[in-house]
């Protein structure tokens, strides 16, 4: 029961994908990725701190999930128009049902993809991007604990409009997920935007401490039903919505983040536990 | 008396020199780079003019569009070479304009406008 919880609350919004997936060094998005280019022959780390908690009352029965991660990223420009990426994901998490309680915590799924910048239009301090991404999720987490054991592949495009005032950032992404033990998450679709403003030096006046942004965001995902032996789970898939407002500061060798992932829709099939609120740390260097 | 005066001459002749060095031969170009909106582009880029050779201070103005450098007079800074520097970058290098002294200021802390 627990395990399926748990497998239920993470296919929901394929959250961890999706948080941990933006993982640019500019004024970027901080849910999801951004077109902006990792430059040739750079390297680019990203550390996030991520907690999510969730519970629900069904039926008389109590749920309580916490989650903590610790998530890098690093980045690697091959040509000044591919990268590469991994993610690498520590879960520590904590399943209550009833007053019965249990715990897991390690390594999850790494995550490897490419992405392959298709359009660039550049104009003095602006720029429009159309880049495409693919990549594979590895099972590298316990089966049942940190991981559901599948292998699973995705792939999308993401559109970036920036200046140095602003930046639109906008994906759609799309996960196949694999079958491990009779058991296969359902597939994802997800839409995300981004809007990154400015707030300090309008004005033109020399800066030397970086560029405050604030930023918001919202992501749309569709979750098929998950099967058990090819029958589809009835407490599983669904629709969620989720607002992020954030803050982001940016420098020339850093970048420091925080948001809160906020569940706005919450439609999820029977009785899948409904998605919680997730609080976002982050920092990006660039080397 | 004579011996002073050969001294200070010397003394003259030799920082006239360190002078040369560090404001004559010296020349500034201001390019005009494309697409770069946030301080980590400027960084990228500044990270691979500091890597040619001849180039001794580099700045810039991302609300410009410009980067200023400073190198040495016979730095080839031709624009193919400087437009491929650039692509690379993930950049578009458009163009650039010499000044003959180099202005660009000493402090560390490069200035982003």
């Amino acid at each position: 029961m627990a395990k399926r919880n748990f497998q239920n609350f993470i296919s929901g919004a394929g959250l961890i994908f999706a948080v941990v997936m933006g993982n640019e060094a500019f004024a970027a998005p901080i849910t999801f990725n951004s077109a902006l280019p990792v430059s040739d022959e750079e390297i680019i780390v990203r550390q996030q701190i991520i907690y999510t908690g969730a519970s629900d009352d069904i039926l008389g029965v109590s749920r309580d999930v916490d989650i903590w991660r610790s998530v890098t990223a690093m980045g690697y420009g091959i040509t000044e128009k591919l990268a590469v990426f991994t993610i690498v994901p520590i879960i520590s998490r904590d399943v209550t049902i009833d007053n019965v309680s249990t715990s897991a915590s390690g390594l999850a799924d790494i995550q490897t993809f490419a992405r392959y910048q298709m359009y660039q239009k550049d104009g003095p301090g602006r720029t429009t991007r159309i880049a495409s991404f693919a990549g594979i999720n590895i099972p590298t987490g316990q089966t049942g604990e940190t991981s559901d054991g599948s292998t699973d592949f995705f792939g999308g495009l993401i559109l970036t409009r920036a200046s140095t005032n602003w930046n639109f950032d906008g994906q759609i992404q799309y996960t196949v997920n694999g079958q491990k033990n009779g058991f296969a998450r359902g597939n994802e679709a997800v839409i995300d935007a981004s809007l990154q403003y400015r707030i300090n030096n309008h004005n033109g006046n020399v800066n030397t401490n970086g560029y405050l942004f604030t930023v918001l965001e919202a992501s749309l995902v569709y979750t098929d039903a998950n099967e058990i032996t090819n029958i589809a789970d009835a407490n599983s898939g669904g629709t969620t919505a989720f607002i992020t407002p954030g803050l982001q500061y940016a420098t020339k060798r850093w970048i420091a983040e925080t948001a809160i992932k906020i569940p706005v829709v919450k439609n999820l099939n029977g009785t899948a536990l409904q998605p919680g609120v997730t609080v976002i740390a982050s920092m990006r260097f660039n080397f | 008396m004579r011996k002073i005066l050969l001294i200070s001459a010397g003394i003259l002749l030799l920082a006239g020199n360190a002078f040369a060095k560090d404001g004559q031969g010296q020349v500034q170009y201001d390019l005009r780079v494309d697409g770069m909106t946030c301080p980590f582009c400027a960084a990228t880029s500044e990270k691979a003019l500091k890597k040619v050779e001849g180039v001794t201070k580099v700045s810039t103005n991302l609300g410009a569009a410009t980067i200023s450098v400073c190198v040495d007079e016979t730095t080839d800074m031709a624009d193919e070479k400087l437009g491929k520097l650039f692509k690379k970058k993930g950049f578009t290098y458009v163009s650039k304009t010499k000044q003959e002294t180099c202005s660009i200021s000493d402090k560390k802390k490069k200035q982003i406008i």
